[in-house]
């Protein structure tokens, strides 16, 4: 008896352990972040020139992504997640792939795509144009790397449908709009919530790819992580600060996400 | 042989290892009960005539309209074949309420209809079937019982021409199931619309089906009395099927 006890209290230790090792490495740095500074070198970090522009246009550019994100993406989930044939499978892997992707090769094929010597170039201006190191890129960019984090979530949501509802619907005589909008929204709500805030959350962080292909221009395409990478230069208290607020966005957004999680299990069960 | 408005089909297509081969003829005033061993494709039939699952090979008519010919290259889509469908567990809308389910299937009705006159279409529903007090209440919050009007009633509300209805008293307990029996075969005796019930009691086939039709490993080509199938039993199935009453 006490020898298995032994073993049981041995083995459980070892996995514990290796548990606790990745996350002290996870929690470690998360914690000197925030607790490495004192409130007044906080709020003189978020007073630097850098900071208030660069927020607002993280914030916006986010939400237009997020906006253009939703729009567009949650038909193309809602087909994707209908259809189960050879077509849908690799469209679906390449709407996704993008995960993937290292965002500075996203930011390199969008150069490529969008800049002057892409197939577009003389849709901007006739000599010529590009949209690289514009604003509109730095949102091309994250609808680009975000995309595919709504898109996941909304195919999975409208997948956990019970395709039962919606043989009746479309035995009751559902247009493909009814179909949509009066069941095929409302069960898969809050599961799609739960991808755009992921989706924003992407969008917010996004470097790499709006580095290459739109820039670091301040006031213009310069956003937080951009700021951030730009004050460590010169003022590391200032990119500690912008970044505890970053951080803070992400711990909301993820709660907004289990939140959602929750009550899309619960619509699907039928408790909403 | 074909009276207007009966539902007559002969359907060949292979179900997983199964290979489902049915022909059959429904009336008005006859209620077919479809009986068979778990897996030998009764849910099954009732999706290909709904246009839900795909036919190699064979024809669905209803009257004169032909739904699906596979020679002729026709085949109807799900939402104009209009046959009213009650999936096993009625499958309601969850997140809407009763009235708003009845609405639905109201709006997708192939005869087209005022707002006024779809309102008083759904009134009339919810009072045939005993659910005006139930209107507002949500699909998830009903009895067993209650659910099983509510998935009658929005069958019925989109104007079907043949009615068919997967297992419609197997989610209930023994006593519901009993009261629901026979409302159901009052309510389908007023109805006078073709109807195919899929069930494995035998009780329901006696009291709902004026026909009985044995589906065996996914074949199955004629209908019955429930008195033809007692006297003559074709299988060790329909023996232990009947056995109760003999």
């Amino acid at each position: 008896m006490t020898r298995i006890g032994l073993a049981h209290r041995v083995q459980t230790l070892a996995l514990g352990t290796l548990a606790a090792l990745l996350l002290a490495f996870l929690v470690i740095p998360m914690g000197c972040l925030m607790l490495g500074t004192s409130w007044g070198e906080f709020s003189a970090g978020l007073r630097h020139p850098l900071a208030s522009p660069a927020l607002k246009l993280s914030l916006w550019t986010s939400a237009l992504a997020l906006v253009i994100v939703v729009t567009l993406g949650t038909p193309l989930a809602w087909l994707l997640a209908l259809r189960r044939g050879r077509v849908s499978q690799l469209v679906e892997t390449l709407v996704v792939l993008p995960v993937a992707i290292p965002p500075a090769v996203a930011g390199l094929a969008l150069l490529l795509a969008f800049g002057k010597k892409g197939p577009f170039s003389n849709w901007f201006s006739p000599e010529g144009g590009s949209l690289a190191l514009t604003t509109s890129a730095v949102v091309l960019a994250e609808v680009f790397v975000s995309s595919a984090f709504f898109l996941q979530a909304a195919l999975a949501a409208f997948r956990r449908i019970d395709a039962r509802l919606l043989i009746v619907a479309r035995s009751l005589g559902a247009s493909p709009f009814q179909l949509f909008f009066r069941i095929a929204l409302p069960l898969a709500g809050p599961g799609l919530v739960g991808g755009a805030i992921l989706c924003f959350a992407r969008a917010l962080g996004e470097f790499g790819a709006t580095l290459m292909f739109a820039g670091n221009l301040q006031g213009k395409t310069q956003t937080l992580p951009l700021a951030i990478y730009t004050a460590m230069e010169s003022d590391l208290r200032a990119a500690q600060a912008l970044s505890i607020l970053l951080l803070a966005v992400a711990l909301a957004l993820f709660f907004g996400v289990r939140f959602a999680e929750r009550r899309s299990h619960a619509s699907v069960e039928g408790r909403l | 042989m074909n009276e207007p408005g009966d539902l007559s089909f002969s359907v060949r297509t292979p179900l997983g290892t199964l290979a489902l081969d049915v022909s059959l003829q429904v009336a008005a005033e006859a209620p077919l009960v479809v009986v068979g061993p778990n897996g030998a494709g009764k849910s099954s039939l009732l999706l290909t005539l709904l246009g839900a699952l795909p036919v190699r090979e064979g024809w669905i008519q209803i009257g004169a309209d032909e739904l699906l010919n596979t020679q002729s290259g026709v085949d109807c889509p799900i939402e104009l074949r209009r046959i009213g469908y009650v999936p096993q567990d009625y499958a309601l809308f969850p997140h809407l309420t009763v009235r708003q389910n009845l609405e639905f299937a109201v709006r997708g009705s192939a005869v087209p209809a005022t707002r006024f006159e779809r309102r008083e279409q759904v009134e009339a529903i919810l009072h045939d079937l005993q659910l005006s007090s139930l209107a507002e209440r949500r699909a998830t919050a009903l009895s067993g019982g209650e659910k099983q009007r509510v998935a009658l009633g929005r069958a019925l509300a989109s104007r079907p021409r043949v009615l068919l209805l997967d297992e419609p008293l197997a989610a209930l307990d023994a006593q519901a199931r009993y009261e629901v029996r026979l409302f159901l075969a009052e309510y389908l005796e007023t109805l006078r619309l073709p109807t195919l019930i899929v069930t494995h009691d035998p009780n329901d086939a006696q009291v709902l089906g004026k026909r009985v039709a044995v589906i065996e490993a996914g074949s199955c080509s004629r209908t019955l009395t429930w008195a033809e199938l007692c006297q003559a039993p074709t299988s060790r199935f329909v023996s232990e099927f009947v056995g109760r009453e003999r």
